[in-house]
């Protein structure tokens, strides 16, 4: 009996706990990545595009329409993208590169446009690579997620890793591992929150492992 | 004198709740013990997923799934409906959104642990404990309605700066929980205070507590509930007094009207938060120009939100009435103040988390995130 009670009475401590503030990823991002190798099988460039979710599409376009009124939509759309890419940078583009255990330098990106789409913001840049030979080790690999795990960035489910040339080359691609404590502590932030476990978005972020033959 | 009437759930026997306890610590346990998180993030990279993954790892990655799922779902059927609005998917939008606050509610919340904190230390019916639970969530919904047609819709703000003020509602939340927790420690050492004034009960304190069939009559009960101010003070702690039909089960069958008090200002201090998911709705179906539809997503929210809540309620009021059943034939039934201390407790365990809560809200600066403007 007393067993009983004391079970009941620490699963209520347990849902008591001041882990609380309820919330999670409010924003997401479809991810569509290619990676074209080159004659000499290296990998010159990663061509990523994000597929903001229609909410949080339209809520950049409003604050742009609210901040500098008048401008066409190609002119809101160019003003965006020049300033997404500006913060950005300084975030490695979300993006993350491994040769092996080594994590590679993320360059500056290039060729970027921002479209809508379908009732989305479609943001598309390309990453140059230095020269970065994938072979059957060590392999190379890539994630891209937001740090403070606001926005969740997925490889769309619709749209498969591009391999350009890699004849001898595959990809697999890594679901997060889930776990639980950190699920439900995720589950716990919210957006004005500081994120207090360093590089949260990590936690359940995609990884994609290139591994070749040759 | 008539007899007591037990209602059906008295007669019900108790042991599946317990059996559910037990699987819901035993699940809660798992999900809180310190699982090996390798700090190497990659280091599992060649590992089958189905290797590593244990059984709660696969939940805990169901769940997190489906409320993505629903969410997309509920997100997407929401422009549908603002490029070509079908009552389908109005259908869609609207079941989305009622599963999405079953799910998401399901996770740890400061709501939910001042909800349980205040039922299992003071005495409730069932019926006001799943009231209050229902309460609280819709007020919720309507909170973040209010809030998103008032700064949005009349006072013309944006939608990210109206998402940003729920940190404003969510200070003032905290606040009010910290002074409700105060408030029930104080109507605790006001209760006490009266007990030890009052004339001791010549059944309380003798070698031999009279012991009934019903556990709802017992000294034990009584003490557990609060006395003062009560006109049938002195019947409650006559276990012979006259029982009305309705008595519950080991719940107070008299609840104390001052609970009305405590039980309004839970819901406010509670229900002024809203939940930034459906600040966030709102705000993009005003944005649509399809509010309507906003509303009724976020109202199936919080009715979802209130089916999952109040799950925590049964709980939290059948684990009072145990633990008031177990204790009854123990020595502890014939300390005066164990209603008291209880309120006491409660109070200081709420005042506490509403307390740490605020601070630790002030103190984070919102942040900038990399994908504004």
């Amino acid at each position: 009996m007393i067993r009983r009670a004391s079970r009941w009475l620490l699963f209520l401590f347990a849902l008591t706990s001041p882990a609380a503030i309820t919330a999670h990823p409010h924003a997401w991002i479809d991810l569509r990545v290619s990676l074209a190798f080159d004659a000499a099988q290296a990998l010159p460039t990663m061509r990523q595009e994000w597929a903001f979710d229609p909410s949080y599409s339209h809520l950049l376009l409003e604050e742009i329409d609210h901040r500098e009124p008048g401008l066409s939509l190609h002119e809101a759309l160019q003003l965006i993208g020049a300033r997404l890419l500006a913060n950005l940078r300084g975030h490695d583009y979300f993006t993350e590169f491994l040769v092996g255990s080594e994590r590679l330098r993320v360059p500056d990106a290039a060729a970027a446009e921002l479209v809508w789409e379908g009732q989305r913001l479609i943001l598309r840049f390309e990453l140059p690579l230095a020269d970065v030979r994938p072979g059957a080790e060590p392999v190379f690999s890539y994630r891209v997620y937001d740090p403070s795990y606001w926005i969740e960035v997925l490889h769309d489910p619709n749209d498969v890793i591009h391999l350009k040339g890699g004849e001898h080359c595959e990809h697999r691609l890594q679901a997060p591992r889930r776990d639980p404590t950190l699920v439900a502590y995720a589950a716990s932030l919210d957006r004005d929150q500081r994120a207090p476990v360093e590089n949260l978005g990590s936690r359940f972020a995609e990884t994609v492992v290139v591994r070749c033959s040759r | 004198m008539r007899p007591c009437v037990p209602s059906a759930e008295c007669l019900a026997t108790p042991t599946p709740w317990y059996g559910l306890a037990g699987l819901l610590l035993a699940l809660f346990l798992l999900l809180c013990a310190p699982v090996a998180m390798a700090d190497d993030p990659f280091g599992a990279l060649d590992a089958d997923p189905a290797e590593w993954a244990s059984p709660v790892e696969r939940a805990s990655a169901w769940i997190l799934q489906t409320q993505r799922d629903l969410h997309r779902r509920l997100t997407l059927a929401l422009h549908r409906l603002d490029t070509a609005p079908t009552a389908r998917t109005a259908g869609i939008l609207i079941l989305a959104s009622f599963l999405y606050g079953v799910f998401h509610a399901a996770g740890p919340g400061h709501g939910k642990a001042v909800i349980s904190a205040y039922l299992i230390t003071h005495p409730q019916t069932l019926r006001r404990g799943i009231g209050l639970s229902f309460a609280a969530s819709m007020m919720q919904g309507v909170t973040a309605i209010g809030a998103v047609l008032i700064l949005t819709g009349l006072l013309g703000w944006l939608a990210r700066d109206a998402l940003g003020q729920v940190r404003g509602l969510e200070l003032a939340s905290f606040l009010l929980v910290t002074l409700l927790g105060v408030w029930l420690v104080l109507r605790g050492l006001r209760s006490a205070w009266r007990i030890w004034r009052s004339p001791r009960d010549p059944a309380v304190g003798s070698g031999e507590p009279p012991r009934q069939e019903h556990a709802g009559s017992g000294p034990a009960q009584a003490l557990f509930r609060r006395v003062e101010r009560n006109p049938n003070a002195a019947a409650l702690l006559d276990p012979h007094h006259v029982h009305t039909p309705d008595c519950g089960c080991g719940t107070p069958h008299h609840v104390d009207p001052n609970q009305r008090g405590p039980w309004l200002a839970t819901v406010l201090a509670v229900g002024i938060r809203p939940c930034s998911g459906a600040v966030l709705v709102m705000a993009v179906s005003l944005l649509l120009g399809i509010w309507m539809a906003g509303v009724g997503a976020v109202l199936a929210m919080s009715l979802g939100t209130a089916l999952t809540v109040s799950v925590l309620a049964i709980l939290a009021v059948k684990a009072r009435d145990w633990a008031v059943r177990v204790l009854q034939p123990t020595r502890l039934s014939r300390l005066r103040y164990a209603g008291a201390v209880a309120g006491i407790l409660g109070g200081g365990v709420i005042a506490w988390l509403g307390w740490t809560l605020f601070q630790g809200t002030l103190m984070a600066e919102p942040l900038q995130h990399p994908l504004g403007l």
